[in-house]
C-alpha cells in the first residue's frame, strides 16, 4: 500500500487533480467561515466580540499540531521504507507548518490581550509548548539546511522530527496537566462539547477548509520539489555526459 | 462600513490581517516555487541533446 503510494509518477496524476479541487473547496469552505465570524454569529456571553478570533485561532492551532505529527510520520515512513516521496513530504510541511504555528501564537496573543489582559504568559505550558514546537519546525528547516547532502539532511531532520514528536500530547494536554491561563479543551472533551451550535458549524468548517487549504498547498510543494530533483538529476547526468 | 464591534475590534481586524498576510504568504511562496521549478525543468529539457 506504502509502495503505492510512494510513487512519485503516480502521486504526481493524483495530485494534478486533487490540488485545485481542494483549493476551491478550502476557499469556499474558509470564506463560509470567515462570513460567519465577522459578520454572522452573536458576540459571545462571556467573551463577547474577542471570540470572533476564535475562527482563525482554532484552525491554526489544530493545523499547527496536525501538520507536526504528518510531519513525523512522514519522517517515520522515510526512516524505516527510505521512500523518497516521504521525505519530500516531510520538507514540503515544515514551512508550512511552521507558517501555521506562527499563525496560531500571533492570533493566541492578539486574543489574550482583550481576553486575559496578557500578550504572553512564560509559565503557561500550552503557550511554551506550542513556541516549542515553532522552535522544533525552524530548527528541521534550518538543519536539512546546513547539511550539504540530501540524505544527511533527510537523516538528520526525520530524527529531529520523530523526538518532537513528544511535544505535541504535552501541548493537547498542558491544559488538564498544569495550570494555563488558556481555558480547557471545548470540542473534544469528555461529555461532548461545551460549544454552542453557531460557533461550532462554521468553526468546523473553516477548520475543514484550512484542512483541505493545507494538503492543497503541501501537494503543490511535493510537486515543485520533485520537478526540482528531476531537474538536478537531468542537470548532473548531462555534466557527467560531458565529461566523459 | 464595517460591523460594530465592542472594543475587541483592533484585535479582530488584526487577526484577520494577520491570516489574510500569512496564509496568502504561503500560498503565493508555493505558486511562485512550483512555476519556477516548472519552467527550470522544460528549460533543462530543451537544452538536453537529441
Amino acid at each position: 500500500m506504502i509502495s503505492y503510494l510512494a510513487n512519485p509518477l503516480r502521486f504526481l496524476k493524483v495530485s494534478r487533480v486533487l490540488a485545485p479541487t481542494f483549493y476551491v473547496l478550502a476557499a469556499g469552505m474558509i470564506g463560509y467561515s470567515v462570513w460567519q465570524g465577522l459578520y454572522v454569529v452573536p458576540p459571545e456571553a462571556v467573551q463577547g466580540d474577542s471570540a470572533r478570533i476564535l475562527f482563525i485561532h482554532v484552525p491554526s492551532a489544530w493545523l499547527a499540531m496536525s501538520s507536526y505529527v504528518g510531519l513525523a510520520l512522514a519522517s517515520l515512513i522515510w526512516f524505516i521504507w527510505r521512500h523518497e516521496l516521504a521525505d519530500i513530504a516531510a520538507k514540503s510541511i515544515a514551512p508550512l507548518g511552521a507558517g501555521y504555528t506562527v499563525l496560531c501564537l500571533a492570533t493566541g496573543s492578539l486574543w489574550g490581550k482583550p481576553t486575559w489582559g496578557t500578550w504572553w504568559q512564560w509559565d503557561d505550558a500550552r503557550m511554551v509548548s506550542v513556541l516549542v514546537m515553532l522552535f522544533l519546525y525552524l530548527g528541521y528547516i534550518a538543519l536539512r539546511a546546513a547539511l550539504p547532502s540530501r540524505q544527511q539532511a533527510a537523516r538528520a531532520g526525520a530524527i529531529l522530527a520523530m523526538v518532537g514528536i513528544i511535544n505535541i500530547p504535552l501541548i493537547k494536554f498542558s491544559v488538564d496537566w498544569f495550570t494555563s491561563l488558556h481555558q480547557d479543551a471545548s470540542i473534544l472533551r469528555k461529555g461532548g462539547s461545551a460549544m454552542a451550535e453557531v460557533y461550532q458549524t462554521p468553526l468546523l468548517i473553516g477548520a475543514l477548509g484550512h484542512t483541505l487549504l493545507f494538503a492543497a498547498l503541501v501537494m503543490s510543494a511535493m510537486r515543485a520539489e520533485i520537478l526540482e530533483r528531476k531537474t538536478a538529476r537531468m542537470r548532473a547526468q548531462l555534466l557527467a555526459g560531458k565529461e566523459a | 462600513m464595517g460591523p460594530d464591534y465592542d472594543t475587541s475590534a483592533p484585535y479582530i481586524w488584526a487577526v484577520y490581517g494577520l491570516a489574510v498576510v500569512i496564509i496568502g504568504g504561503m500560498i503565493l511562496n508555493t505558486a511562485i516555487r512550483a512555476r519556477a521549478a516548472r519552467k527550470a525543468q522544460e528549460a533543462e529539457a530543451a537544452r538536453r541533446p537529441e
